[in-house]
């Protein structure tokens, strides 16, 4: 998410550590900055959910958690914007079933894809075909724009 | 003929010493949908139902033919994407793969997508089977100006290489004398298998994999390495095998594979098909000749089409034409064309005027005792009604039907109707793909229950077979209700919510209860294509074929039963007994009959549903209850037996039995509320 008084661009799980000396600890619903310390409430789920459903930006981004890749680089395909080309830069997953699945559609890291459609089940093409999935498996692929 | 010779002599052929006069096992290969089922048919002369989805080939098929003297059986398999299963289908192909012992592996890919399907190419050869690669659909990647150097692939991977056109039969000489060739050629395959290359990357899983190798000592239809690619891949069933057959190498296998995991960041699932990726980019690099008008389809915006696809995927356009083809397809042309206007006719000008009277007139001549004469031409007369049924009612609706399904299936709408809709189908725990089981169950609801194996997961299937058994009505059935309730425009569509509200409340309920995995969602999705006409009528008439021979002999059966019935007061007492429930939802006693027969087929209910209104012997309301009642009634007896096939006899039972309490609930609750209400419709 981005800080509504600095503009510094988070991930939540970063957050938790401009919390500590809190009494409130997690229960509050608010996040804070970890670099101004300003303190905001983060989106319940529903509203995101509304958000996502107008295909707009929503405060909560579910940015891949590897660190090899800053915030910008690797967000799951399910954040992506429509119509634009990306790189799969890892899947995000140790489930060998769901790993298979993507595999057979050739959605491999390094591989380029251009997400089509995004509701109500995500359609992207990659080489020569389209294939739909279910925003289950797309959050597990993590991409970024080229 | 010449360079045919050479070309086979400097390749691999690999093929297993086969003594002259033995049958060569040969088996068709591929991902979904690159046309193995066309092949299939252009070799063996034989129709099998091609399609244009995903998920349809459940059965095996074989067939036997004989080239040049040599006999050959040949096996297409369901789809397989890559060596480790995904899905049932996958699991049925490989199984086969392992114990067939296949004298030749035909790997079919779909040339435009080579880079996608190599992959499974390499792992056959390092399994070490004898494969043959086909890049079918060299049509469509010549529209896309793609070409392919074929000679330099052969020489890359060491097997033979043809280009074909399954539909157009281009390529089919090559390839039947290719496979007679390779019956002949006396290669010894074992010295000759191709590993794939290693590179840094996966350093250690090839130290692995030649660890394994070495600790396995017994042997197996495919080669040592492959078994340790699997075993990496914790493949479930070949553990079990390693398991079965030298239980001492596992836990130095074990050991292997937990110090291999550790080395690499990713899942070793990942790191292998990475490094298969690689190795396929380096080979079609090599071998991918892409002409001056190449265009991708990513750039490609092959208008119209392109367009088309997009509207029918848009939820905002895609639901309006979903139901525009529902109303279409469905309602006008099976529903008021072919249950009404073509019903009408064979039945009240050509059975009625014609047929019947002969009838009549011709066994009061044949049979004097009226006894035998009404098994055939009376009441209930195997000819007046199991034949009138089958052929002046359900044979015309059926075949619309089937006529109207083809034309959808082969344009490739069926996929796009599965992403449409998966989001609501995972709230009954299912997922979008179970689409084709259920909008195939308006066609034949016990065909439907055989494809539901396609599905992935255990639970998925149970759910399926619940909601086919129940609430989805098949053609005959839908064909008949139809062509009651044209015109009572309210009635239909209190007859749809209710069907629709119960499919959703008892797929709801039943994912609630069964427990198991939540399904996941993925599908190719072909390209829209014109629907050919040879394939819609190929396609029309296997399965309008396999449905009537299937039905006929039940009708006829039924009329005898129940002319036996009939004579010995069984079926007066049966009715009887049914009287009560059929009164307690409002029916007319007569309506008890009609049950009765629904037992033997809903159908064939149905049908008698269609003489009692049209008698006019029911109002609005018990009309409405009764299609109720019937649609949501117990399977007919061939899709009871299929649901104790495909789901065991315990659950299969369980369902069925379920079914019939429940539409009498059902019913009677609708009756209750209607009648209490005074609602008049
Ligand atoms: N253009 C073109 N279409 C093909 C070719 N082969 C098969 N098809 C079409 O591809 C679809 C899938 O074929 P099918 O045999 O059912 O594939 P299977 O799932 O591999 O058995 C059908 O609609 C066929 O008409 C081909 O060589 N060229």
């Amino acid at each position: 998410m981005i800080c509504d008084l600095c503009h510094h661009e988070f991930n939540e799980s970063e957050a938790r550590g401009a919390c500590s000396g809190c009494g409130t600890q997690k229960s509050c619903g608010g996040v804070r900055c970890p670099r101004c310390y300003y303190e905001m409430v983060s989106a319940p789920g529903w509203i995101s959910g509304i958000a996502r459903f107008f295909n707009r930006k929503s405060g909560r981004e579910a940015v891949c958690e590897e660190k090899e890749f800053s915030e910008k680089s690797g967000v799951s395909l399910n954040e992506f914007e429509v119509n634009r080309s990306a790189e799969i830069v890892d899947l995000r997953t140790v489930d060998n079933l769901i790993l298979r699945k993507i595999i057979a559609m050739d959605a491999l890291p390094g591989a380029k894809i251009t997400l089509v459609q995004k509701f109500p089940s995500l359609v992207f093409r990659i080489n020569e075909s389209s294939f739909s999935i279910d925003k289950e498996l797309a959050s597990v692929i993590c991409v970024k724009p080229i | 003929m010449e360079t045919e010779d050479l070309r086979l002599k400097n390749l691999n052929v690999a093929t297993a010493p086969v003594a002259p006069g033995k049958t060569h096992k040969i088996l068709i290969l591929g991902s979904p949908n690159v046309g193995k089922s066309v092949l299939f048919n252009n070799l063996t002369g034989r129709y099998v139902t091609v399609s244009n989805y995903p998920g349809t080939t459940v059965e095996v098929s074989e067939c036997h033919i004989n080239l040049e003297g040599s006999q050959f059986e040949i096996i297409d398999t369901p789809g397989m994407y890559s060596f480790s299963p995904v899905s049932e289908e996958e699991m049925v192909t490989r199984r086969i793969l392992l114990e067939e012992t296949p004298s030749l592996v035909m790997h079919v890919i779909d040339a435009k997508n080579l880079e996608r399907m190599l992959p499974l190419t390499l792992e056959l050869l390092d399994a070490g089977l004898p494969v043959m690669l086909v890049l079918n659909m060299m049509d469509e990647a010549r529209r896309l100006g793609m070409m392919f150097d074929r000679e330099r692939l052969e020489k890359e991977l060491g097997i033979l290489v043809i280009e074909t056109v399954s539909t157009s039969g281009e390529g089919m000489e090559e390839l039947e004398e290719a496979i007679i060739r390779f019956s002949r050629s006396k290669n010894d395959l074992s010295s000759e298998i191709r590993l794939l290359n290693s590179d840094s990357e996966n350093l250690f899983i090839e130290e692995a994999l030649a660890a394994i190798e070495n600790f396995l000592s017994e042997d197996y239809q495919i080669s040592k390495r492959s078994i340790g690619r699997l075993l990496l891949k914790e493949d479930r069933e070949v553990w079990d095998l390693i398991e079965k057959k030298e239980p001492q190498a596992l836990l130095k296998i074990k050991s292997v594979i937990e110090e291999t995991k550790a080395r690499y960041n990713r899942p070793l699932e990942l790191e292998m098909a990475l490094a298969l990726k690689r190795e396929v980019i380096g080979i079609s690099n090599e071998v991918i000749r892409r002409t001056a008008g190449f265009r991708g389809l990513k750039s490609e915006k092959r208008g119209f089409e392109e367009w088309l696809s997009r509207l029918t995927m848009n939820p905002v356009t895609g639901l309006p034409i979903l139901f525009l083809i529902l109303y279409l397809g469905l309602y006008q042309f099976v529903g008021v064309f072919g249950a009404k206007t073509v019903v009408d006719f064979l039945e009240r000008t050509i059975f009625e005027g014609y047929i019947n009277p002969f009838l009549i007139k011709l066994f009061s001549q044949l049979i004097p005792w009226p006894v035998f004469r009404d098994l055939f031409v009376g009441e209930y007369g195997m000819l007046t009604l199991g034949v009138r049924y089958a052929i002046a009612l359900i044979l015309p609706i059926v075949s619309f039907f089937f006529l109207v399904f083809a034309v959808i299936e082969d344009t490739g709408y069926l996929p796009r109707l599965a992403m449409l809709i998966d989001r609501i189908f995972k709230k009954i725990g299912l997922s979008g793909r179970a689409v084709i089981p259920m909008v195939l169950g308006f066609g034949c609801d016990t065909m439907a229950t055989m494809v539901t194996r396609t599905l992935p997961t255990p639970r998925e299937r149970v759910i399926s077979t619940m909601l086919l058994s129940l609430a989805i009505p098949c053609s005959a059935q839908l064909g008949v209700i139809f062509a009651l309730l044209t015109g009572h425009v309210l009635t239909l569509f209190l007859w749809a919510f209710v069907v629709g509200l119960v499919f959703l409340f008892i797929g709801f309920l039943t994912a609630q209860i069964m427990p198991g995995e939540k399904p996941s969602f993925y599908m190719e999705l072909p390209p829209l294509r014109f629907p050919k006409i040879t394939n819609v009528l190929t396609k029309t008439y296997v399965r309008v074929k396999w449905y009537f021979l299937e039905v006929l002999p039940l009708f006829i059966v039924a009329s005898s039963l129940i002319w036996l019935g009939q004579l010995t007061g069984v079926f007066a007492f049966l009715i009887r007994l049914l009287a009560v429930p059929v009164k307690m939802i409002g029916l007319p006693v007569e309506a008890s009959k009609m049950f009765l027969m629904g037992f033997f087929r809903r159908d064939y209910g149905a049908a008698g549903l269609y003489d009692l209104a049209r008698a006019g012997k029911l109002n609005e309301v018990q009309l409405l209850v009764a299609c109720v009642t019937l649609t949501l009634f117990l399977p007919c007896i061939a899709q009871f037996l299929m649901n104790m096939k495909e789901r065991g006899w315990k659950t299969g039972l369980g369902i069925s039995a379920f079914t019939l309490f429940f539409s009498f609930w059902v019913a009677f609750f609708l009756n209750f509320i209607l009648v209490s209400l005074g609602v008049r419709l």
